[in-house]
């Protein structure tokens, strides 16, 4: 499956802390007191949360510090560090902690509408790389996180997840992206994340070569015109107006011959019937009466 | 009883990189949201009728009533800039008891500014 080209991504880095192969994703002393990611626009909704995916990357964490925090994957609707994001936009975050008890963890996070919801975390080493599952499960509204110690993702190190339904399609995906804080504003982190295969093809492929699609669903392509965007109104409206005129000056003119052709023969035949009729009655009384007195 | 409309049309929106993404996928029946189309990067957009295998998918797969017919397809082209107009829009006829006399849909496909055609169920143009 092919990963991710990093150098198709675009950095907001207002202290270079961030850098970039087409396979790693790298920052050095990211600290949580700058607004820093790198991210990629893949257009309105595509990571379709009513459909299962499955992202995999690998981390390693270089250099840390007591309170250091990295989201070290994440999914959002807007542009800005954790901070700004999770007030404005609903969010899935894979995210490091170094804590205060000095243990570094790792867990992953749902916002909706402002909220945070949090999955327990797990202990991971620095200076050790890692290989992860993301796995969103759309039937249960699950976000997992699987860390596992090898490449082949056979040997799990750990798991957790978090629920909430709701959550809107997002837009944007962020390796990595900062945490922004009023207080431990200069606790760095450094490390890189490599290889993230958003796995899309094989999930689902939504989108197509046009001429495959086009040949799948046996739709001959050429054929296929905007023609009816392409006939002018105004020549049809003419055409169509001039038609009926035609039609207009013709029907009344056959009907007026017809009516005074009709008019003219039914006149003329009832008129000689009813002058017969008059003429044989009269002639028949006529004659009786002649008959009758001769 | 269906309590919808059943489609006669579906969209397939054409990118300017030689992508198309379908209403519909051809090998599962699946359906895609609108919402996932880019609309900035679409070049070309069009109604198409069902093909009868198309329709069996679909209804194996999501339950969802389809009718194949021989209707034309109608695109529209865009440049850069323009604004699409694709939807459908549904009415329905009551009687005065609240029973439903009938039910049609047209489709409807232009662009902000332009020529928008509304395409009946049986593929003829308003």
């Amino acid at each position: 499956m092919a990963t991710e080209d990093f150098t198709s991504y675009t950095e907001t880095d207002p202290n270079n802390h961030l850098s970039q192969t087409a396979a790693r994703s790298t920052f050095s002393g990211l600290t949580r007191g700058e607004s820093c990611y790198l991210y990629k626009d893949k257009g309105a909704g595509h990571f379709d949360l009513s459909q299962d995916f499955e992202h995999l990357f690998d981390f390693r964490i270089t250099s840390i510090a007591d309170r250091s925090f990295v989201n070290l994957w994440s999914l959002w609707n807007a542009l800005g560090d954790l901070y700004d994001n999770k007030v404005v936009s609903d969010g899935l975050v894979v995210l490091f902690y170094h804590s205060s008890t000095s243990t570094r963890e790792v867990g992953c996070r749902i916002y909706k509408d402002g909220n945070q919801y949090s999955s327990t975390r797990f202990t991971i080493s620095a200076d050790t790389t890692y290989y992860v599952k993301i796995i969103w499960t759309a039937s249960t509204n699950t976000l997992e996180l699987r860390v596992y110690t090898d490449a082949a993702r056979t040997n799990l190190l750990g798991s957790t997840s978090v629920s909430q339904s709701g959550v809107d399609n997002l837009r944007y995906i962020m390796v990595p992206q900062s945490g922004t804080t009023d207080t431990y504003v200069n606790v760095a982190i450094s490390g890189y994340v490599e290889n993230l295969d958003l796995q899309e093809v094989s999930t689902y492929t939504k989108t197509w070569q046009s001429n495959v699609l086009f040949k799948k669903l046996g739709i001959t392509k050429t054929a296929v015109v905007d023609t009816a965007f392409k006939k002018p109104d105004i020549t049809k409206t003419l055409l169509i107006d001039s038609a009926l005129q035609k039609q207009d000056i013709q029907i009344p003119k056959q009907v007026d011959t017809l009516f005074k052709k009709l008019d003219i023969l039914k006149t003329f035949s009832l008129d000689t019937d009813f002058l017969k009729k008059t003429i044989i009655k009269s002639f028949a009384i006529d004659t009786r009466f002649g008959a009758l007195h001769p | 009883m269906l309590n919808y409309r059943p489609l006669v049309f579906f969209w397939i929106a054409e990118y300017e990189n030689g992508t198309a993404l379908p209403q519909f996928n051809p090998n599962t029946g699946e359906e895609n949201k609108f919402s996932l189309v880019d609309l900035p990067r679409v070049k070309r957009f069009g109604w198409y009728p069902f093909t009868h295998e198309l329709s069996a998918k679909i209804l194996k797969k999501t339950s969802t009533v389809t009718i194949s017919t021989d209707n034309p397809s109608y695109v529209v082209n865009l440049r850069k800039g323009d604004k699409l107009i694709a939807k459908r829009e549904n009415t329905i006829k009551f009687n005065m008891k609240g029973g439903v006399i009938n039910r049609k849909t047209v489709y409807v496909l232009g662009k902000v500014g332009g020529k928008v055609l509304e395409i009946h169920e049986d593929g003829e143009l308003k």
